[in-house]
């Protein structure tokens, strides 16, 4: 249920009964590699519950697909009550295990954009998105979240675990009865309560007549139509952690927050060709990581 | 193997057939009236090709959604000013054997018919006209510009039912993408079945030369 307040505030009621339990494998084709193995999927929690949702949303854009100008905010708070008939496994540590397997939760998710026109060419674009665990019991493996690639910090590879304390998936010690095992179970779950990330990004115009790369691409374009190629300089800082009694870098206390120095840090640029954004992406805090390329028909946010 | 016949079809694609080259013009009025009238702008080449000409007499109706921006630049930031929107809807009457134009202004509250017309170009020629557009820069002696935004999609026959049923009155515009008449599943099925037959949206973005006025 949806109520809205002028032309940019809006607010949304839900109520959700879901059942939960992991997807089962499959093997798509792919143009490439087709032979290889996709990535097992971590195994989650199973079971049921009732989730109740109170979203805001404020939108002063002045276009919702290529916005120039505006704030997007959103707000989400979640309340979650169910029994987990089977726990997914963790790394060592990361949660307690209720044998009855009721959970109750509640969690908040924001994310604020703003879009900043510096000329009639260019743009400087900022967000903050950040969220988590409030209060109650340990959030279900399917609540929990993870930070890398191209939609956060593509500098990262996806589920990337690096050594050392694990600011990405929150992995842990080895798993449960794996000594000497991998620290994060098979498929690497996200497993962070929290997270706190932040994008900058400038978009300049380079000119409709980039290489004519414009003017012939598939049976369905025109010639001509789309915008001007744009090139992007972004840079991105995040990571996520645990909630409990301190634990080194990785465990804070409900009303602690992590130190900068501990984010996570990437650099990148890229082209935008119309819909379609080619881009390059760098880790600044783990230098030894390698040079990141992905693409994406949409902007980056 | 796959990689071969991949390859192979996207070789035998046929190639794009000559068409002039859609494109959004903007003009500003001379520098002495920039603050009295404001500019023109013409949408030339973009749906002039036989693909709309087919999905029209198929029964296709186009719109052409117009915005145009004034933006001022500021110490940091540019700064938008004030905008404008309106749609015109083409579609062809199969009866009568017309294509008719109607112009839709100020959220629906001015509905104008742009005419009748017997044939594909004179209708080419209706949409082609340059149109004033009610935004008038401002007095202040700041770097100001204007950008222009037209999107261009064909649209289902249901959506051309609400369009008629919108201008007599029966119905708040719905077709602007604000209401939604029917299920958001049911206009989504519609929509991708438009472009599946090669109605897609499109897009073009024009912009004006920067100016101060004198």
């Amino acid at each position: 249920m949806t109520g809205f307040i002028g032309n940019h505030l809006d607010a949304t009621v839900s109520w959700a009964d879901e059942r939960w339990a992991t997807p089962t494998a499959r093997d798509p084709w792919s143009l490439f590699r087709d032979n290889q193995d996709w990535r097992p999927n971590p195994i989650l929690d199973a079971g049921r519950f009732h989730l109740i949702r109170a979203g805001v949303r404020y939108d002063t854009r002045n276009d919702a697909t290529d916005p120039w100008s505006g704030w997007y905010i959103t707000g989400e708070y979640e309340y979650g009550v169910g029994r987990i008939t089977e726990y997914g496994p963790t790394s060592r540590a990361i949660r307690d295990i209720n044998p009855t397997g009721r959970n109750a939760f509640d969690r908040v998710l924001v994310d604020m954009r703003r879009y900043n026109r510096i000329s009639a060419e260019g743009q400087l674009n900022l967000r903050l998105v950040a969220g988590g665990w409030l209060s109650g019991d340990d959030l279900p493996l399917q609540r929990r979240f993870s930070l890398g690639s191209a939609g956060s910090l593509p500098g990262y590879d996806f589920r990337q675990i690096r050594p050392g304390t694990d600011f990405l998936t929150c992995a842990g010690a080895r798993v449960e009865g794996t000594p000497g095992g991998p620290r994060s179970p098979e498929g690497i779950p996200a497993q962070c309560e929290r997270f706190a990330l932040g994008q900058v990004e400038y978009r300049g115009e380079i000119g409709a007549g980039l290489f004519g790369l414009l003017d012939q691409e598939r049976r369905r374009r025109r010639f001509g139509w789309g915008r001007s190629a744009e090139w992007v300089a972004f840079a991105d800082v995040g990571r996520g952690w645990l909630v409990g009694p301190r634990v080194s870098d990785l465990q804070y206390g409900a009303g602690s927050f992590p130190g900068l120095h501990t984010f996570r840090a990437d650099v990148g640029v890229g082209l935008r060709l119309d819909d379609l954004g080619l881009y390059l992406a760098k880790s600044v805090t783990d230098p030894r990581t390698p040079l990141n390329f992905f693409a994406r028909l949409q902007p980056r946010f | 193997m796959r990689r071969a016949v991949l390859f192979a079809v996207l070789l035998a694609a046929e190639p794009l057939p000559a068409q002039g080259q859609p494109r959004l013009e903007i003009t500003l009025p001379a520098p002495a009236a920039l603050t009295k009238e404001g500019p023109s702008i013409r949408a030339l080449d973009v749906i002039s090709d036989p693909e709309t000409q087919s999905l029209l007499q198929s029964g296709f109706p186009a719109r052409l959604h117009f915005r145009v921006e004034l933006w001022s630049g500021g110490r940091v930031f540019d700064a938008l000013r004030s905008r404008t929107e309106w749609d015109v809807f083409v579609y062809y009457d199969a009866l009568g054997k017309k294509y008719r134009v109607v112009r839709v202004e100020r959220d629906g509250e001015a509905i104008m018919s742009a005419g009748q017309f017997g044939s594909f170009a004179d209708m080419i020629q209706e949409v082609e006209r340059p149109m004033r557009v009610p935004l008038r820069a401002s007095g202040e002696r700041s770097r100001q510009y204007f950008i222009g935004v037209l999107d261009v999609e064909s649209l289902s026959l249901t959506d051309l039912d609400e369009v008629e049923r919108w201008l007599r009155g029966e119905l708040q515009p719905a077709v602007r993408g604000d209401g939604n008449p029917g299920t958001a599943l049911g206009r989504g099925i519609r929509r991708m079945l438009v472009r599946l037959l090669g109605a897609e949206r499109r897009n073009l973005q024009a912009r004006s030369r920067t100016f101060v006025v004198p």
